[in-house]
């Protein structure tokens, strides 16, 4: 595998706080890697500085074998950019946006092409300024992606969006893919990470604190499975505690988890004990651990809130 | 090259969308002539028409000579001057008594001038002009100004002997009454003195559209559209070039406008033609431009660019001297002021427009502009950062 971004002890300082703290990874041509993790937790300052518009202090960057702080242009004219909370000119009208950035790049995308891509054909001729915040994130995401480049860097691209127009992107981010492009993105929407990412490095506070895809992820971190109980009855009840096949139980605000090796024999020992203290066992789940509890699991912390 | 062109449409189409920008666009140079025409140029007709009002010009003559005469001949020549010649003592009475509202002093070795032309600059010597011009009247120390540096200057080839010695009132020692002044004479009023004080308002406003247009990049900055625009392979000097392009456009035409209107709406005398005065006016908006974009690259937010550029164009309004006769600031005022780009252009525009004679040298003051230019646009280009 050709390796399109190599990163290699990096490190950003803004005062005392250390944005970016000795970040190492690598990413191969034609995958799509995500960075995920919490606000603040310095995507945007990494991002920024892979793009070749923000310096670091110290460390290694290549891009497509070429340092961007070295040979910005050399870079920039490879790759497309959707830039985290990014306007472009307002009075210009959506196509006139596109034609616009589109000039910028040796080998663009066809214009009309790329709006259809984003689904704002209907709204190609109004101005930006009366666009919505979905449709002016989409619009920044076609930015990206007009560019024609070989890698697409896109900073948060479904922020803003509702539930369809983020499956839709997802799509397209696929067709990106399988056009054979590499694509860089950060999130901090786990469903996002685990659905379209070939690999995750998750991050929190400038470092690194997990690297891989996500099925690897989650299993290296939770050979369990959970269940989860949302009958107020058994909130609370201490005999959960004494099935022999449940390693952990876990009492959250509206409900309670346990966790499980062998799930067979949890259901089995629940409904027995269900019985003899005279419950319906109706009303639970089984949830396979997601990246959001890898996090919980490494950070103490969720994600979001 | 296409991309390029692209760029300036689209920040035209920016700019120009906005309803209030376009307007303010056109509308603020034709109220700015409107408004100094209104007030300052001659209520009827043309300039130079006689149209009866006169200001009192006293001329002293120390010795007898052909070059005072035609000195005298030329202030005699302006329709709105009545001149008299008096004697020193007689002129002097009369200025302080309010009569005579212009003093000016020919001394007698005024008359080795045009003989010893050569010698004169060679050796450096200076020959002072007393002239005493009372403060409500300080427009037409640009007539003075004009008419003793352009005889010299015939003579000469350049100014650079005659220094006009200014007082706006009569000292003591100098033993004439000091009364207050029955000044029945409107000032103002009847002469045109838009001739005399367009040129250097019109040099201030290039100044301050010159800085305070370039903030729009910092407005950039802060909607974050820079950052994306140096994402892409979007070269930074093409970036600046158009940006700077525009900004010098838009100034351009509306001094322009300013300079058409006043011509005639306003009886604007133009000494030169419009391609020559268009010239300097595009030199001056091009260096005034290429500071402001220079100082924004030393700001962080739209606040501090605006910050900066109030103080700059504060020293400058102050210490360029467009609001004084030169001649009337204390020695040292003169020397900072040379140190000041805006006295050039004022120079510059007063010379293009209304023919007066460069007090610097036209050469100085080209060079002066182009060097300003030029140094800018390399510390911005060189300081540029998209983040
Ligand atoms: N220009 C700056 N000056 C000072 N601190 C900064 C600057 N930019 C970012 N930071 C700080 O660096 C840290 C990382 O910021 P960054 O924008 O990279 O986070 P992020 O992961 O992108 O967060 P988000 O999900 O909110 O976009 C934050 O603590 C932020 O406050
Ligand atoms: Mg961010």
């Amino acid at each position: 595998m050709m390796t399109v971004i190599e990163v290699k002890n990096l490190i950003k300082k803004y005062g005392n706080l250390k944005a970016v703290d000795n970040l190492s990874f690598s990413v191969s041509k034609g995958e799509i890697f995500g960075m995920l993790g919490p606000n603040g937790a310095g995507k945007s300052t990494t991002f920024e500085i892979i793009v070749g518009i923000l310096r670091r202090d110290s460390g290694d960057v290549k891009v497509l074998g070429v340092d961007p702080e070295k040979q910005p242009e050399a870079v920039k004219s490879r790759i497309g950019v959707q830039l985290q909370a990014a306007q472009t000119f307002r009075k210009l009208t959506v196509r006139e946006t596109l034609k616009l950035f589109a000039g910028f790049y040796p080998n663009p995308l066809p214009v009309d092409e790329t709006i259809a891509q984003v689904d704002l054909v209907e709204k190609m001729n109004s101005r930006v300024e009366t666009r919505s915040g979905g449709q002016r994130q989409r619009l920044s995401v076609a930015i990206a992606m007009i560019s024609n480049g070989e890698i697409i860097f896109l900073d948060e691209p479904t922020t803003g969006l509702d539930p369809q127009a983020r499956r839709d992107l997802w799509g397209s981010i696929i067709e990106l893919k399988n056009l054979g492009k590499t694509v860089f993105l950060t999130t901090h929407f786990m469903e996002e990470a685990q659905k379209l990412c070939d690999r995750v490095a998750i991050i929190d506070y400038g470092k690194i604190v997990a690297l891989g895809s996500p099925q690897e992820l989650i299993t290296a971190h939770f050979q369990e499975m959970s269940l989860e109980i949302v009958q107020p009855e058994l909130r609370n009840e201490p005999k959960l505690r004494e099935l022999t096949s449940v390693t952990e139980v876990i009492e959250l605000n509206d409900l309670t988890v346990l966790r499980t090796p062998n799930l067979t024999a949890t259901i089995q020992e629940l409904s027995a004990l269900t019985k003899t203290l005279g419950i319906k066992l109706d009303d639970f789940r089984i949830r396979q651990a997601n990246l959001e509890d890898v996090f919980l699991k490494l950070t103490g912390r969720r994600i979001k809130q | 090259m296409k991309a390029f062109f692209q760029l300036l449409t689209a920040n035209m189409k920016e700019i120009f969308r906005d309803r209030m920008q376009f307007w303010w666009f056109i509308l603020f140079p034709v109220l700015f002539v409107t408004g100094f025409g209104v007030v300052y140029s001659s209520t009827g007709g043309p300039a130079g028409e006689d149209n009866g009002i006169k200001f009192e010009v006293s001329i002293v003559k120390e010795g007898e000579g052909a070059f005072a005469a035609a000195i005298t001949e030329a202030f005699e020549g302006v329709p709105e001057f009545a001149v008299q010649t008096r004697t020193k003592s007689e002129a002097l009475q009369d200025f302080a008594t309010g009569k005579s509202g212009l003093v000016i002093i020919l001394p007698a070795e005024l008359e080795v001038l045009p003989v010893a032309a050569d010698n004169l600059i060679d050796e450096d010597r200076r020959i002072e002009i007393p002239v005493y011009c009372r403060p409500d009247q300080f427009f037409l120390m640009y007539a003075v100004n004009k008419i003793l540096h352009g005889a010299e200057k015939e003579v000469l080839g350049q100014p650079s002997v005659m220094e006009i010695k200014l007082n706006t009132a009569i000292t003591h020692d100098e033993g004439a009454k000091d009364e207050p002044g029955n000044k029945n004479d409107a000032p103002g009023a009847g002469f045109n003195i838009i001739d005399y004080i367009l040129p250097g308002i019109l040099a201030m406003t290039l100044m301050q559209l010159g800085l305070f247009g370039s903030i729009r990049v910092l407005a950039l900055r802060v909607s974050r559209i820079l950052k994306l625009l140096g994402s892409t392979p979007l070269p930074r000097g093409m970036f600046l070039a158009g940006e700077i392009l525009i900004r010098v456009g838009m100034s351009f035409i509306q001094a322009l406008i300013v300079i058409f209107i006043g011509h005639y709406g306003f009886g604007l005398t133009l000494a030169n033609n419009w391609l020559y005065i268009a010239g300097w006016v595009l030199l001056g908006t091009a260096a005034f431009v290429s500071m402001g974009y220079m100082f924004t690259t030393f700001a962080k937010t739209i606040e501090s660019g605006n910050a900066i550029m109030q103080l700059v164009q504060l020293l400058m309004m102050f210490l360029s001297g467009i609001f004084m006769p030169l001649d009337l600031l204390p020695g040292y005022l003169q020397t900072v002021m040379r140190f000041i780009p805006l006295t050039y252009l004022a120079d510059g525009m007063r010379h293009a427009i209304a023919g007066n004679p460069s007090l610097y040298g036209i050469t100085t003051d080209l060079a002066v502009l182009l060097g300003i230019t030029i140094f800018c646009l390399i510390t911005t280009v060189k300081r540029f950062r998209w983040e």
